[in-house]
């Protein structure tokens, strides 16, 4: 029983990245109808920073504060430079980032080589509750995906710019012709994707180890996320995410082997699109 | 011809000054030069689809996998040689591929690279994890000579031909599929889907057909590269490891036959020429392929997907295509004779070609259908007869285009039944029904624009017993026929783009005819849009046409076009029907005159005995 629930809790912990790369995938398809497959790369990015950062000997906590601002403006300089040409062609601008995908991990591997590495743990004490031995860095993993999560609907629901972002991801034409800055909206989705991810890449760093390639798998991840949660939901992204860490955790330790583990996300998304090929992508937008 | 375009590329590995290339080159060199010519074979594979279907696919780097690990386990295991490994290779390529196509193909776009990504990362998954089969992520070491026809490949020169030569000769297919029928009906469906469903083409079939033929490539492809590379992993198969090809494509293009090949060598030896840069380094090299590819993409706004379409927007267009106005024989034969509208050119049923009382070839029996619970057809009941011409008139929004949609199949019904010579054809697709005789045309006009008339009539005809007997029975045997009938005879060799509207929606009725399947035709506002010219000869062509035995169905807002053709004419408001008869009943009708005019002025007419003439 006690092993089961430190199975669940590092499910949490995994499914609270997944959810918050999920979140960027989906804001910015949102309001630009792309999907940026270099989503992946600002994950790594913020961990590399952290690591940079906490090497250079900042505290882990100011580089959390730091990272994710530079990984925003980061994904704003993809947007702008590279895939808001792509706007007409969203295929095009998913074939551009996948180009971006392998000149970053080049460039990261430049810059870092390609050794795995580690950030040591912000909070390495461990909360026993109810004879479970729970490392605090899995908790507070979950506790700031969370806030970043409801950051993210203050942002979306009470001010200007979160309200001009659900304008321009429910009809783009319609916004801009009401005044709305489509393109500001975009660049915002980006920053705010990116942010979050920034944050995620943080953490991920603390709790496992890291390289240039870890990007692809989680921003493949996310995407099925993104997806079975319904492409512009937020909260889809939330309860989908979770869960697949969740399956992955549990089905890892008793069901068919930790080897499979990246097959879940594989399936469950040629599931959906073959379930329902046309119906996710003009599907219901929530923000 | 055009495996000859590609020939001066297989020199470029010599480089200009290292001819010696072709009897003693460096082996770095020739192992590039055979690396190269297999992932152009696979750039191909992937460029055919795009070229044909426009759609780019991410899993062929899987299928690829697939060909070299069945051609290599065939040969490792089984023992067999190398040319019975590469039937193993091609076979179990295929299989996949059509497995991968039949769930991919239903989607398009963006959708479709994803869900080829993730079909594509399963079967890498899958390889790595069937240790058993695969050996895991270990990889497979396959050491064979390549043995054709007895000619043993030993040297690494002769199997850089023997690779050059798989080359050619996928280069030779693809250009052979492109100037066949079948690659003129795959731009077809990529044109316009729909109109190609609506003449009886199996789309779907299609695609997948051509997306086996790939998977088959990639498969030959593979089986090449276990050969050449004596040692595979899994992780060679991953969408993003072979992004390069993705680049090949890019960078090549698709619409030349040697664009991917060129492709493929540009990107396997740039890190060659640019070896004093540090680009030997693979970390490098992988950068510098991303980078390139981004740079292409956004250098060529109209990219990877548009390229196809591009080039063949700028066609040259044939003399004497710039919209001609109608030919003035048409206007003649239009203006003079049977001018006027022929109300009295209506035969009797007693007329009628064939036995006298004919018995009903469609029924439509109580169809409903339903938006959302919003009823757009609402229990519409009528028979149509063999030979009649059938009206089908209301006002806007009154549910006649959905009532087409329905009997052709485009759109499945609520509740009722669509009987078809006494076969209930429910559930069928549209472009079954058109094989069972029942074929439509388009409100909107509609063409495959890259095609001429000519062509048009070319690629869509069918050829079987069923559909000469019914060719032969309306006069129209082949396409010179049904251009002539129509009046397109002199821009037969024009491109559909080039048209003018009249001539659009006369081809229109052509490719109907073209396919000499039909045996009702519905016509979904034939004459909207046109001259007064046009509408009287579309008229004369359509009485001909139930002279020679052809039933209609016809939708129009044209009362003058209209009425005089109809031996019945059915009126629908608000979805239901209210009204059906012989023009003449139907226009004295209080119900419909409410219907068009409103009930006041049904009701004044009502009081005076009747609508005027």
């Amino acid at each position: 029983m006690t092993e089961f629930f430190q199975h669940l809790v590092n499910g949490l912990s995994v499914g609270s990245i997944y959810v918050l790369v999920a979140i960027g995938v989906t804001l910015v398809f949102g309001v630009s109808r792309l999907i940026n497959f270099a989503h992946g790369q600002f994950l790594v990015l913020g961990s590399f920073l952290t690591w940079a950062l906490v090497s250079a000997g900042l505290s882990f906590w100011l580089a959390v504060v730091i990272v994710p601002v530079l990984v925003g403006l980061f994904g704003v300089l993809v947007d702008r430079a590279l895939l808001r040409p792509t706007l007409d062609r969203p295929e095009n601008g998913f074939i551009v980032s996948l180009g971006l995908v392998i000149a970053l991990e080049g460039l990261f591997t430049e810059i870092w080589s390609s050794d795995d590495r580690k950030v040591s743990s912000p909070v390495p004490d461990v909360l026993e509750l109810a004879g479970t031995r729970i490392p605090w860095d899995r908790v507070v993993t979950l506790g700031v995906a969370a806030a970043g999560v409801a950051a993210l609907y203050y942002i979306l629901r009470r001010t200007d710019v979160g309200r001009s972002m659900r304008a321009a991801a429910e009809n783009r034409d319609a916004a801009a012709l009401l005044g709305v800055n489509v393109g500001r909206s975009i660049s915002s989705a980006f920053f705010l994707g990116a942010f979050l991810a920034g944050i995620a890449g943080a953490f991920l760093a603390a709790l496992f180890t890291f390289n240039p390639y870890t990007g692809t798998p989680y921003v493949i991840k996310g995407l099925a996320v993104a997806l079975i949660g319904g492409l512009g939901s937020i909260e889809g992204a939330l309860i989908i995410g979770m869960s697949l860490g969740v399956v992955e955790s549990l089905g890892s330790a008793y069901g068919v082997g930790s080897e499979w583990r990246d097959g879940y996300a594989f399936i469950a998304m040629a599931v959906l699109l073959v379930w329902r090929p046309n119906g996710l992508f003009g599907g219901k937008r929530e923000y | 011809m055009a495996a000859l375009a590609v020939l001066p590329i297989v020199f470029l590995p010599a480089s200009p000054v290292d001819l010696r290339f072709v009897w003693g080159a460096p082996t770095s060199l020739v192992s590039l030069g055979t690396s190269a010519a297999i992932l152009a074979t696979l750039a191909y594979g992937i460029g055919v689809l795009l070229r044909f279907l426009d759609l780019p696919s991410a899993g062929h780097g899987a299928l690829f996998g697939v060909g070299a690990y069945a051609g290599g386990l065939a040969m490792q295991k089984l023992g067999v040689g190398f040319e019975l490994g590469l039937v193993f290779a091609v076979v179990a390529a295929a299989a996949v591929g059509t497995v991968m196509g039949a769930l991919s193909l239903r989607t398009t776009g963006l959708a479709f690279l994803i869900i080829t990504i993730a079909l594509g990362e399963l079967i890498v998954l899958t390889m790595r994890n069937w240790e058993g089969l695969t050996n895991g992520p270990l990889g497979l070491f396959v050491s064979a000579t390549p043995t054709v026809f007895g000619f043993e490949f030993d040297s690494a020169v002769s199997r850089y031909y023997l690779t050059l030569a798989f080359l050619f000769l996928t280069i030779a297919s693809v250009a052979l599929l492109a100037v066949s029928r079948f690659g003129h009906r795959l731009v077809a469906i990529r044109h316009n889907e729909s109109l190609a469903r609506s003449l009886g083409l199996n789309t779907f079939n299609y695609k997948l057909a051509v997306f086996t033929f790939t998977a088959a490539i990639a498969g030959l492809a593979g089986h090449l590269y276990v050969v050449h590379l004596k040692a595979i992993t899994p992780e060679l198969f991953h969408a993003l490891a072979l992004i390069s090809v993705f680049l090949m494509v890019v960078m090549g293009g698709v619409k030349s036959s040697a664009g991917p090949a060129l492709g493929a060598w540009f990107v396997v030896f740039l890190p060659t020429w640019f070896e004093p840069f540090g680009l030997d380094d693979p970390t490098r090299q992988e950068m510098m392929f991303g980078i390139l590819l981004v740079a292409f993409m956004l250098l060529a706004p109209t990219g990877l997907m548009g390229l196809a379409s591009a080039v063949a927007r700028r066609a040259i267009p044939a003399p004497g295509a710039t919209a001609p106005p109608p030919s003035p024989a048409m206007v003649a034969s239009g203006g003079g004779g049977e001018s006027g509208p022929r109300y009295d050119s209506r035969p009797d049923p007693g007329d009628a070609p064939g036995d006298a009382p004919a018995e009903p070839i469609l029924r439509l029996e109580n169809i409903r259908k339903s938006f959302r619970g919003v009823a757009a057809v609402d229990d519409v009941s009528f028979d149509v007869a063999r030979g009649e011409v059938v009206g089908i008139i209301g006002p806007n929004g009154s549910g006649k285009t959905t009532l087409v949609n329905c009997v052709s199949g485009f759109l499945s019904l609520t509740g009722g039944r669509v009987i078809w010579k006494g076969r209930d054809i429910d559930g069928t697709r549209p472009e079954s029904r058109a094989r069972l005789g029942v074929v439509r045309t388009f409100q909107q006009s509609m063409s495959f624009e890259e095609f001429t008339p000519r062509q048009h009539c070319e690629l869509l005809a069918v050829s079987d017993s069923r559909s000469d007997s019914r060719a032969s029975r309306y006069g129209l045997e082949s396409g010179d026929d049904v251009l002539e009938f129509l009046g397109l005879s002199e821009v037969a060799d024009v491109p559909a783009s080039d048209l003018s509207y009249g001539q659009l929606r006369n081809l229109g009725l052509a490719c109907v005819l073209a396919t000499r399947l039909a045996e009702v035709i519905m016509l979904d506002e034939p004459a909207a849009g046109l001259s007064t010219v046009e509408t009287q000869r579309l008229q004369e062509r359509l009485l001909e046409l139930r002279e020679r035995g052809l039933t209609i169905l016809i939708i129009d807002h044209d009362m003058s076009f209209l009425m005089p053709m109809c031996d019945r004419v059915v009126v629908l408001d608000v979805g239901r029907k209210i009204a059906e008869g012989t023009p003449a009943e139907v226009q004295r009708d209080p119900r419909v005159v409410a219907a068009y005019l409103g009930e006041r002025f049904a009701a004044r007419l009502a009081d005076r005995g009747g609508v005027p003439s």
